[in-house]
């Protein structure tokens, strides 16, 4: 066991942290610090920033523009990105369907749309979830129905993150019904304003425009879109995910916050220290802080074999799950250092002057109580904690 | 020997409320928190029910039943399990109206009590909550000091119930400044008064329809017969101890819906070819969450109860039993979204609702009493 990190590595960390010190947007990092919530434009502008260093694609292969980093390289950047306080990706081009298209599309899919997703001129959206299909994603019934050289699509996809923003959708859709679902699926890329295909925003418990239902009528798509063979849809989209997981838990992003909740945590004014509010308070936040701990090396010990280049383990569903419940513990203690200042509701916190007129609210208290209503849906999505904990158990041999 | 029988007029008032929460303010509440208002017709129909001036005493036109705080729990809960928003902005008078009963002199009883036996609703506000880290009710930053036979208040007040609307605030303050329960007291402090500025909070994440006010008070001058009691001392903390257990009383309603609204979704949700109530995971925390209902109904009673008989262990059961379903009543409302997945992450579904409601009922002290 070591877990040392060679002289070389540790001299690209620093590389990477005088970037993001010297040369990275400072003004993204500004509005960011100040609370403020990032648009479209702003992720372009950073995702541009990073493409500029030739480091916005760091899983890519060096012939379709990625650096050519090993996974420590990676892992030490994502570090390096979340602890200057830099946005991460928007993950959808960037890393969910690249990887798809670069490992199984043909010459010409690489050349329409990888280009586009590396300049971030182009957007996209991943419909995967149905109304009736979430956690069950197999099962999932929107259909695609062969006609001459076009797919016809209809049904329904629904938590579709950033729709509203994408140009493009990447749908795994039902090709034919087969004995084992998983089966029957196909894997099709296509424009989002294909007449046929609506957007509809669906509003999220924080009050923000996030995720999106999208419909299909009759939309007709290209199967030149298809990525691979029809029927293996479901290999493609999960054969990828390895790094996606391991990349998911964001140790160095959660480092910070909680050396944030530290920091204000010691700043406020706690009453009578006989009351022992302080001392509680600073005990749970110690817990939390070693769960962290406990969580990166359970991240280390995931990315240990892929750094060897050895396939991934079984650790994905223990990750997701430390990863996502401690991701709640930071923002549920983040809450209650806000107490009643987590109350007041800024529906807008895109502009500098967001706290006009509320500035006795401390200034970490909105953001945290965003950070927390967003947060609450990671124990949900991806897969809820209850279907990681079932496949913890098959790995057991515990289920059939 | 003990018995947990409601009365036959408290197993009727029950009944009345739990129809009036399913049929008139539930079905409402989602479109009421997006309008951040509600409607006044829904007050009015609240008011009808005469909750509030059921005890007052009939000398002062209302019902003259005695003060009960179980009949005021029992209520509470059944409104809390429609929307507990609509039930603060129903209720919330009440405990203006409770403090002058419990305490109030024979002259502040006169001329307070019967406007809250009219047909129409009758607002008074209590303002409570400040705006310092880690309020307290026991440290107050509000005072209150002595200037002549009178009083002189001086502070600020936050989340004051439908402010806006109150026609006179019952307003804690410490005497002379003085840190400690003994020396909190409450003022009765008219709308108009001079020094007095009433707005508008900017919106809360839970509770969202219902009105809040700021008030800052710059040396609103009071006669003596302002104080809430006159010159006698008053048990502050039974007051405070009211407004805990009336808190907790809408949040175990809360709970109950949330719990209830699972269970038929549990039974019909399909995934991995069966129902999610069949899995394990789910029936259990389901199960979880009706054990929990059950057993902060029955902390909440038990306080109500000894407060009723202002029995000396009142305080302490009050004060567990809050925090007890503080607890408990959010870890059920995030329970209850769990199990509906992304469905409850989304404002289309009232799981999100209730967790937001649930956050901000169980941080607010002084919102409705028993």
């Amino acid at each position: 066991m070591d877990l040392k990190l060679s002289d070389a590595d540790e001299a690209f960390r620093s590389e990477v942290r005088a970037y993001f010190r010297d040369e990275y947007p400072q003004e993204i990092l500004t509005k960011l610090a100040n609370g403020q919530t990032l648009g479209k434009a702003d992720l372009q502008a950073s995702e541009a920033a990073l493409n500029e260093k030739g480091w916005v694609a760091p899983g890519w292969p060096k012939e379709y523009g990625g650096p050519g980093w090993s996974i420590t390289k990676r892992f030490i950047f994502d570090e390096e990105l979340e602890t200057a306080g830099a946005p991460n990706v928007v993950p959808m081009g960037l890393l969910y369907v690249a990887p798809v298209i670069y490992t199984f599309g043909t010459d010409e899919q690489k050349k329409r749309w990888l280009p586009d997703i590396l300049a971030s001129r182009t957007y996209w959206a991943q419909g995967y979830s149905e109304p009736d299909s979430g956690s069950d994603l197999a099962s999932l019934r929107m259909s695609a129905v062969q006609d001459g050289d076009h797919y016809v699509l209809n049904g329904e996809k629904i938590w579709t993150s950033d729709a509203h923003y994408a140009d493009w959708i990447f749908c795994l859709v039902r090709t034919s019904s087969e004995p084992k679902k998983q089966q029957g699926i196909t894997f099709l890329c296509m424009d989002i304003k294909t007449p046929g295909i609506t957007v509809i925003p669906i509003i999220t418990i924080d009050g923000g425009h996030h995720l999106n239902r999208v419909t299909f009528e009759n939309a007709r798509v290209p199967v030149a879109n298809r990525i691979g063979e029809e029927g293996k849809g479901w290999t493609y989209a999960r054969h990828l995910l390895s790094y996606e997981r391991v990349s998911y838990a964001h140790v160095a992003g959660k480092r910070k916050q909680l050396a944030s909740l530290r920091k204000n945590a010691e700043a406020a004014p706690w009453g009578d220290p006989e009351i022992g509010q302080k001392a509680a308070f600073f005990q749970k936040m110690a817990h939390v802080e070693i769960q962290l701990d406990a969580l990166e090396m359970t991240l280390l010990r995931a990315l240990a074999p892929l750094a060897a280049g050895a396939p991934p383990g079984d650790e994905a569903s223990i990750l997701k799950i430390a990863a996502t419940e401690t991701a709640q513990a930071i923002t549920e203690l983040m809450l209650e250092l806000a107490g009643i200042y987590a109350q007041p509701f800024f529906p807008d916190r895109s502009h500098e002057n967001w706290r006009a007129g509320l500035e006795d609210i401390p200034g970490y208290a909105a953001p945290s109580t965003a950070s927390y209503f967003i947060t609450r849906a990671q124990t949900i999505y991806g897969g809820t904690t209850e279907v990681q904990k079932n496949i913890i158990a098959r790995q057991l041999g515990l289920t059939g | 020997m003990i018995s947990f029988d409601l009365t036959e007029e408290q197993a009727m008032i029950r009944e009345s409320l739990q129809a009036f929460a399913r049929d008139e303010l539930a079905p409402g509440a989602r479109t009421i928190d997006e309008a951040g208002a509600i409607p006044e017709a829904i007050i009015a129909k609240g008011w009808e029910f005469g909750l509030i001036a059921a005890s007052i005493p009939e000398e002062f036109g209302g019902g003259g039943a005695e003060r009960s705080c179980i009949t005021n729990a029992v209520a509470l809960e059944a409104l809390g399990a429609g929307c507990a928003s609509q039930a603060v902005a129903i209720m919330a008078p009440g405990q203006f109206a409770n403090a002058l009963i419990d305490f109030g002199t024979d002259e502040q009883k006169a001329a307070y009590l019967p406007k809250f036996c009219g047909e129409k609703p009758f607002v008074c506000s209590v303002a409570l909550h400040e705006s310092q880290f880690g309020f307290a009710p026991e440290a107050q930053r509000t005072t209150a000091t002595r200037n002549g036979n009178g009083w002189v208040l001086k502070g600020e007040k936050r989340l004051v119930p439908l402010g806006k609307d109150a026609e006179h605030f019952l307003v804690f303050a410490a005497e002379d400044g003085h840190a400690g329960i003994d020396k909190v007291s409450a003022f009765i402090v008219p709308r108009d008064a001079e020094g007095l500025g009433v707005a508008n909070e900017s919106g809360t994440q839970g509770l969202k329809p219902l009105a809040k006010a700021k008030l800052s008070l710059e040396s609103v001058q009071l006669p003596g017969s302002a104080r809430l009691g006159g010159d006698n001392a008053i048990d502050i903390g039974h007051l405070i101890n009211q407004a805990r257990i009336g808190a907790a009383a809408l949040a175990v309603g809360l709970s109950r819906q949330a719990t209830d609204f699972a269970i038929p979704y549990a039974k019909e949700r399909v995934a991995f070819g069966e129902a999610i109530g069949k899995k394990q995971s789910i029936a259990f925390m389901l199960a979880d969450m009706h054990i929990e209902c059950e057993t902060m109904r029955w902390m909440v009673w038990k306080a109500a109860s000894l407060l009723e008989h202002r029995d000396p262990e009142a305080s302490k059961a009050s004060i567990l039993a809050q925090d007890y379903v503080r607890r408990k009543a959010v870890k059920i409302a995030d329970d209850a979204l769990q199990i509906f997945g992304g469905h409850g992450f989304i404002r289309d579904l009232p799981l999100e609702m209730w967790l937001r409601n649930a956050r901000t009922l169980t941080i607010l002290d002084g919102l409705v009493s028993v």
